[in-house]
């Protein structure tokens, strides 16, 4: 990774942390609902998928802001 | 003792660092989904047999040979395609981390000590094609075992990983393999040998296989080495003073 110092200019965020946001998000979505069939039936309920979508989405984002 | 342009480094790094990054949760992802996927691969073993659980140890045998080529070929290597990893590790993570500082100060130094949770994903995602193929090949329960010791061989580099760049070696030094791979992958960070030495982040099989270790003594006493330098090889390059013993942070 290059790195530079900078002062005011405005942070620029590596297309690595665009890429792996919605690859995590892809990625926690299926172990989330894979696991949650697990613990209570197949397929889950709809609150447990938009629970499961509400954490991808933050994670994914979170990878972005991190840019990670 | 840190050098000025390490100092200098570790400054820059940390001020790319964006502030919504926080190190815990970083490590936290990391093994809530090691973790998870561990567990689900784990309900689904029933009755295995002798020559299913046989699947662990080769799976650990064969992840420890994928990670010393990984580290070898690609961390090391700028390949095309994937010299973000080269760029990360060797330009990154080898000046962040050497011989003589190779310890981080707060858990904000984790961003350079874990891989991106993303990795996470890739390597359960080619454990899961392996498991598949093994499951559909000859059995169900080699096939989530596979997943299993997968997932858990990550968490175990990652663990070991941050044990070699923790300040606080009081209990680290007393435990074995960890001590071993301490020591092995401090010397790593040795600029002399980076390139071709001690690639090996868990156990130093691979190394002492493929004759890439630091050390001149067989496969247990690789394993078990712990902090002692008595093995460690006169023929090695020598870029400039260094020691191989780890020592506690100043």
């Amino acid at each position: 990774m290059a790195i530079t110092i900078r002062d005011r200019a405005p942070r620029k965020r590596n297309i690595a942390s665009l890429v792996g946001g919605y690859v995590i998000a892809v990625g926690c979505f299926v172990l989330w609902i894979l696991c949650a069939s697990q613990l209570t039936q197949w397929p889950p309920s709809l609150p447990t998928i938009a629970a499961g979508l509400l954490v991808a989405v933050a994670v994914g984002v979170w990878i972005r802001l991190a840019d990670l | 003792m840190m050098s000025p342009r390490q100092a200098e480094f570790r400054a820059a790094y940390r001020a790319q660092i964006a502030p919504a990054y926080h190190g815990l949760i970083h490590v936290g992802l990391i093994y809530l989904i090691g973790g998870s996927a561990l567990w689900y691969a784990a309900q689904h073993i029933h009755a295995a047999t002798a020559a299913e659980i046989a699947v662990i140890p080769a799976v650990v045998v064969l992840a420890n040979i994928f990670e010393w080529f990984l580290h070898a070929q690609v961390m090391h290597r700028p390949r095309p395609g994937l010299l973000g990893i080269y760029n990360r590790h060797t330009l990154a993570h080898h000046q962040f981390f050497t011989q003589e500082a190779p310890y981080h100060d707060t858990t904000k130094d984790y961003r350079i000590v874990f891989f991106p949770p993303y990795a996470r994903i890739a390597f359960l995602v080619m454990a899961s094609a392996g498991g598949a193929v093994l499951g559909q090949l000859w059995s169900a329960n080699a096939g989530w075992f596979v997943v299993c010791t997968a997932a858990g061989m990550y968490m175990n580099y990652e663990f070991f990983h941050w044990c070699c760049h923790v300040p606080d070696d009081r209990i680290l030094r007393h435990l074995p393999f960890v001590n071993t791979i301490r020591r092995h992958h401090i010397a790593h960070h040795n600029t002399a040998i980076m390139m071709n030495r001690n690639m090996n982040l868990t156990y130093p099989f691979a190394d002492w296989l493929f004759g890439t270790s630091d050390l001149n003594r067989g496969l247990l006493g690789h394993l078990f080495n712990g902090y002692d330098t008595r093995f460690v090889r006169q023929d090695l390059p020598k870029l400039r003073a260094s020691r191989t013993r780890p020592v506690a942070a100043e």
